[in-house]
């Protein structure tokens, strides 16, 4: 009884003592990290570029909860918010592909230098960019382009915005895997033509985000390395809508 | 009971270990928790700082100092703050952000968090454990669940293979 006590009394001697104590009682240099209170902790990770979050996760439970808290993706985008901007020339409909786009340029602005540049768009070998749907994503330093050259074959394209030079990285044709999109199809469309529209890179150059030209809720994540698919449901609300994030936004796809 | 008879304009700050140090207070008062002690009237004597020792106390001083002397410019200030920390070790750094919490003082604290998070850019899970001592809490089964759920998620264009 009165062991137990004194033992329970040192305990909370123990837990007691502020952090600082703590801190400046460590004689070695490894339990630094352990002994920071989690806020800063999350203030630390926050500071990371998001292509280092991932890995931050697999070191420990701790720096995984930390980093897949809803607080810290919303804080992490903020903070990390891609300082530049593409503008182009809008299609009246996206989710129709015959409104043609016929613009040759685009215009990037950098948002901290406020410096407006104009890009030619690359040439198709053999022609006919002109009227197709593109889509642009912003990554950093880099800007990537799609062209649908028809409804179920992407080219995409990648410019260094130091050179403006563009170069061609991938060829996407999903013609040979038809069949896996048409479970897919409800009754209503399904004798409509359909293409599979980019709307963003989940992981740069290796995953690109789809979804099909008809109102869904399914999209897919493709892998242009592995030629995987990876199906997944928004919301039933998230059909009508467009799907045209203006930063990374892969973050928000962790939070769900 | 507080004297209204102006604000001095030199504080002695003294930190957990004892020592006592002279700043200026338009330097102090980067840190809120300073700013509120002096707006409060209660920083006439030496404001004591119990979470931070003297070493860096001493340092985060001349940081304070440092800053304060350069005019709003945030490049100037920004590349400062990048020489000031360039020479810092670990444990100092760890300290700072410390320090830069208790005090209030968001421009230095996101300056050294930034600076430590720099040190884990792009390097692998492995070298982060060893180089914060950190310890590996999962089980394999769920080390591999947890990577598996980041197949699909962005990385970054290099793949750290250094070590």
């Amino acid at each position: 009884m009165a062991a137990a006590g004194v033992k329970s009394k040192d305990t909370l001697r123990r837990r007691s003592r502020p952090y600082y104590f703590r801190v400046c009682k460590r004689n070695k240099n490894s339990q630094i990290m352990d002994s920071l209170p989690d806020e800063l902790l999350f203030h630390i990770l926050l500071q990371l570029p998001a292509e280092d979050i991932p890995n931050a996760a697999v070191v420990c439970r701790k720096w995984y909860r930390t980093t897949r808290a809803r607080d810290f993706v919303h804080a992490h985008r903020s903070h990390h918010s891609v300082s530049g901007l593409v503008i182009h020339e809008l299609t009246t409909d996206r989710l129709n592909c015959h409104p043609p786009d016929t613009h040759t340029h685009v215009l990037t602005l950098n948002v901290d230098t406020e410096t407006m540049t104009k890009y030619t768009l690359p040439q198709s070998p053999q022609g006919g960019y002109e009227r197709r749907p593109k889509f642009y994503f912003s990554a950093g330093k880099s800007l990537s382009l799609f062209v649908l050259a028809s409804d179920l074959y992407l080219e995409g394209w990648d410019m260094k915005s130091e050179s403006g030079e563009w170069t061609k990285l991938y060829n996407i044709d999903f013609t040979p895997r038809k069949c896996e999109f048409e479970r897919f199809h409800s009754d209503k469309y399904s004798h409509v033509p359909f293409a599979l529209l980019p709307f963003g890179w989940i992981k740069f150059r290796e995953v690109l985000a789809f979804h099909f030209s008809y109102p869904s809720s399914v999209c897919t994540a493709y892998n242009l390395v592995t030629q995987e698919f990876h199906f997944f449901e928004l919301g039933s609300d998230a059909r009508y809508h467009e799907f045209v994030p203006h930063t990374i936004n892969y973050l928000e796809w962790l939070s769900t | 009971m507080a004297a209204e008879t102006g604000t001095p304009t030199t504080l002695t700050l003294k930190s957990n270990d004892d020592e006592l140090f002279s700043v200026a207070e338009s330097a102090a008062i980067l840190s809120v928790t300073i700013r509120n002690m002096v707006e409060d009237g209660c920083a006439g004597g030496v404001i004591p700082l119990d979470n931070v020792d003297g070493k860096t106390l001493a340092s985060v001083i001349t940081y304070m100092n440092g800053i304060s002397a350069i005019p709003a410019d945030e490049e100037k200030k920004k590349s400062y703050r990048d020489k000031f920390l360039s020479d810092k070790d670990f444990e100092t750094l760890a300290d700072m952000v410390l320090a830069a919490n208790y005090l209030n003082m968001s421009c230095l604290m996101d300056a050294v968090s930034a600076k430590i998070a720099q040190v884990m850019e792009k390097k692998s899970v492995g070298w982060v454990r060893r180089k914060f001592g950190i310890e590996n809490d999962y089980t394999p089964e769920e080390e591999a669940a947890v990577k598996e759920e980041h197949k699909w998620t962005f990385e970054g264009v290099e793949t750290d293979d250094d070590n």
